[in-house]
């Protein structure tokens, strides 16, 4: 049936502005799997979010069966026989299956919840479908897989017609992927639309029938997946509108100041997301981190920066493992971070700019006069500060919460360049900031390398990454997929494949990261 | 050092083999264990009940004023005093969710500012009618009856310790029952569960989380109540400044270390009630009265630090990966 599920016109634009979607586009048949693939932030999870009812569309119309629908939470979108696997599972750990899939819509016996009547319904809808999960066992005790295929038997008992999956296999095994791919092509067989969300583009070619790419909130095409192979996806999905020109000179680097070597790292649940890494930043070079999102690199980085603990494998800084070290004696030893999420981690928005500045100094004797701070100081280097990082304010007084996005970034720069330091770790460092303040921030980063630091660059921006770094990693998987150590000579279509596993990089290759 | 020894082990060893001792356990345990399942179910909902303290202060006292208002013992005033408590608890459990999830207020700040008032207040409200500050003995308030339960209490020893409760002490163990029955086997509390664990799967399938964690505050307020009657017509005939001294804190305590488990809360309660009973028996003897006085709130600090080692333990193990060698296998996203 052509025109099951019709999103026309669509567009989301966020409260600050950011245009999430702009006029998409978007229809999927009765009964086939629909992927939808596309860079990070360009704009498929704030579509599905609208379908969801999570978010409402500023513009456009999403029509169901020739039906207008209009979708103001997930309850309606229920309704609407919308379900939804979300990456993140909405399930209680405690309960036993059964309770989690009726849950909202529990059969009681007066004031009992009939756990019989439970397990029989979730009974019931596992084997009309062909999933095996045992009814009473306790969510806590399954494995992901299980979990997930929990989820969507959750959808279905609530008669949902349409299903989204946002990125199933992230978290799965292989057995277990192609194990859910079985399955869902079975759901797809009964007649039930499946909305597949993906960067895996080997398992987009295997799953779907077709595919609609979306870049940076625009729909780039549909195509059916026989039409296309996985390097033409991925050339709609990547590329790069502007070539930012930054001028830098050739990077001289010298010695290591950060090196990492065989370290894994497992995540809260348990699952390997940092797989034997191995590299090193040395002084006077950029090395950048390219690589989708979800691919190890922000584990990488919370345990480079102090914020999450490590057990395998180690990191020196200047020559001294930073394993028990807390963020006080890595900033002693050198490193400076600039955090991805600069309102969390960045800054305190109810302090002033000066106070901002000054936090990670204030103990240095020079801000001290015996036991009072010395004011005078502060204001005289503080002052000196705003003026050169171009911080736009009324005066340093003001407080960080007042000023926009790009110049609590120079305030959060300013900081970090101002400290003593030998590695700069700049994680996100443009994100969502003014095309001004961008290239203020990406000129101090080389100014600070031609000055003989160490930096390492994480950044989604492909445009940014490959202009700003000397020496690129590619993490694919919580492993090292790729290293270039010139990135001149990477065509941004290379770059892509290795994002996205469709190329890798031999052992030895790779090795290279690490120099010593 | 030698002879302090001797001394204690001596009062345990005369106080042990007292029928009474395990019947002072039984009650001392029971407004504790009333005021831990009111923190039980709050918290399985997610909406911690700091405030427990001053729910049961301004409770023991309006049972009392109640009580004495329409003619104490002689007119049913104590069951009167109960319903009232009942109903104000319940009404103070709602003002804590209203604060604390309408107006978004931190609902610690809103557990403290429920317990300056429970002291402050009732002090004034005592002060106000009666014209003494530290106690209603002017007013005769009564208390609630005790059940001689019939063959049990004929029963050496065991009838000794078992039966000639006050009705309240009996209706705190039964409660445990009710409440594990209420969480674990109603719709409510599948419900409360699922709110408190994690909220946003209970909201996406259209559970008012709000609404939920409002009926688990007023339940939690209601046996606050029944825990500040007790207090007033059970343990003691009158209210007094001080009264409650800290059960409401110690029932949190407990509930904290039964992880919200009536069952195990039930024990934890009991354990504590043990040294109750013992720094009130020990009067008698050598011993110095501040350090008994202070036994249980020691016992209390020591049993949390443990149980805190022990979480702590726990986690560590997980961060050393040892619970994910089986799924190394498995590669990252």
């Amino acid at each position: 049936m052509e025109n099951y599920l019709v999103m026309e016109d669509v567009t989301k634009i966020y409260n600050n502005g950011i245009i999430a979607n702009d006029k998409v586009n978007f229809n999927a048949r009765k009964g086939e799997i629909h992927a939808i693939c596309g860079e990070n932030g360009a704009g498929k999870t704030t579509l599905m979010k609208m379908l969801f009812g999570i978010e409402q569309p500023d513009e456009g119309k999403i029509i169901i069966k020739g039906e207008e629908m209009h979708l103001n939470s997930p309850t309606d979108a229920i309704k609407a026989g919308i379900g939804m696997v979300h990456q993140h599972f909405m399930q209680v750990p405690t309960l036993t299956v059964a309770e989690n899939v009726t849950l909202g819509i529990e059969p009681t016996k007066g004031l009992v919840f009939d756990q019989a009547k439970a397990v029989e319904i979730t009974r019931e809808c596992c084997e009309k479908y062909g999933f095996e999960i045992n009814p009473e066992a306790h969510i806590q005790d399954l494995s992901v897989g299980v979990k997930q295929k929990v989820e969507i038997v959750k959808a279905l008992v609530k008669g949902c017609e349409i299903l989204i999956l946002d990125e199933p296999t992230a978290v799965l095994t292989p057995q277990e992927t192609r194990e859910l791919f079985l399955q869902l092509k079975n759901l797809r067989d009964s007649g039930c639309t499946i909305i597949f969300i993906s960067h895996k583009l080997n398992e987009v070619k295997e799953l779907c029938d077709r595919v609609t790419v979306i870049k940076k909130g625009k729909t780039i095409g549909v195509w059916n997946i026989k039409d296309v192979t996985e390097a033409d996806i991925s050339r709609y999905m990547v590329g790069v509108d502007v070539d930012l020109d930054i001028p830098k000179k050739p990077a001289e680097p010298k010695e290591n100041v950060l090196v990492v070597k065989d370290l894994t790292v497992y995540n809260e649940a348990g699952k390997k997301k940092v797989d034997d890494v191995s590299f090193s930043v040395r002084k006077g070079e950029i090395v950048g981190i390219a690589g989708v999102e979800g691919n190890g690199q922000r584990e990488l980085i919370d345990v480079i920066t102090g914020l999450a603990k490590y057990n395998y494998g180690s990191i020196t800084l200047m020559g001294k493992e930073v394993k028990d070290m807390d963020i006080q004696g890595l900033r002693d030893n050198g490193m400076v971070h600039i955090p991805e999420d600069r309102n969390l981690y960045g800054c305190a928005r109810s302090m002033s700019i000066r106070d901002n500045m000054i936090a990670d100094k204030i103990s240095k004797p020079e801000y001290n006069n015996g036991i009072f701070i010395d004011e005078k100081a502060i204001k005289e280097d503080t002052d000196r500060w705003v003026k050169e990082y171009r911080v736009l304010c009324d005066d340093g007084d003001q407080l960080v919460g007042m000023l926009s996005g790009g110049n609590v970034q120079k305030v959060v720069v300013a900081r970090e360049f101002t400290s003593y330091s030998e590695l700069v770790i700049s994680d996100q460092p443009t994100r969502g900031i003014d095309v001004g303040a961008a290239e203020f921030v990406r000129q101090r980063m080389v100014e600070m390398r031609d000055a003989g630091k160490a930096i390492l660059l994480i950044s989604a921006d492909l445009a940014e990454i490959m202009s700003l770094s000397d020496s690129l990693i590619v993490m694919h998987g919580g492993k090292i997929n790729a290293y270039f150590s010139d990135v001149k000579s990477l065509t941004e279509e290379d770059l892509g494949f290795y994002m996205l596993g469709v190329k890798h990089m031999s052992e030895e290759e790779i090795r290279g990261a690490l120099h010593e | 050092m030698g002879g302090l020894f001797t001394e204690i082990f001596n009062t345990i060893c005369n106080v042990v083999v007292l029928p009474s001792f395990y019947f002072m356990i039984i009650q001392s345990a029971a407004p504790i264990l009333l005021a831990a399942l009111a923190c039980a179910i709050a918290i399985k909902a997610n909406a911690i009940n700091m405030g427990i303290e001053g729910i049961m202060t301004i409770t023991s006292l309006s049972c009392v004023l109640v009580s004495s208002a329409i003619g104490g013992q002689a007119n049913g005033g104590p069951w009167l005093g109960l319903l009232v408590a009942i109903v104000i608890g319940g009404l103070l459990g709602f003002m804590v969710s209203v604060f604390a999830f309408r107006l978004k207020i931190d609902i610690i700040l809103v557990g403290i500012a429920m317990n300056l008032i429970g002291t402050g207040f009732s002090v004034f409200l005592m002060y106000m009618l009666t014209g003494d500050r530290t106690t209603t003995t002017s007013l005769l308030s009564g208390t609630l009856p005790q059940i001689h339960i019939p063959l049990l209490k004929d029963i050496p020893v065991i009838g000794e310790i078992l039966s000639g409760h006050y009705i309240l002490t009996y209706l705190a163990y039964i409660l445990v029952f009710v409440m594990s029955f209420l969480l674990f086997k109603t719709k409510l509390g599948l419900r409360i569960r699922a709110v408190g664990e994690n909220e946003e799967a209970a909201e996406s399938v259209g559970i008012s989380s709000l609404h939920i964690k409002t009926v688990a505050l007023i339940i939690s307020g209601v046996l606050g109540g029944v825990a500040g009657a007790f207090m007033s017509e059970c343990y003691l005939a009158y209210f007094s400044s001080g009264l409650i001294a800290g059960r409401g804190f110690i029932g949190l305590a407990a509930c904290n270390m039964g992880a919200g488990n009536p069952g195990v809360i039930c024990i934890c309660c009991l354990a504590f009630g043990i040294f109750y009973a013992f720094s009130n028996f020990a009067a008698l003897s050598n011993l110095s009265q501040y350090a008994l006085n202070a036994l249980p709130y020691a016992v209390v600090l020591i049993g949390v630090v443990l149980y805190s080692i022990y979480t702590r333990n726990k986690e560590l193990k997980r961060l050393r990966g040892l619970d994910s060698e089986e799924k190394s296998d498995q590669i990252a996203g």
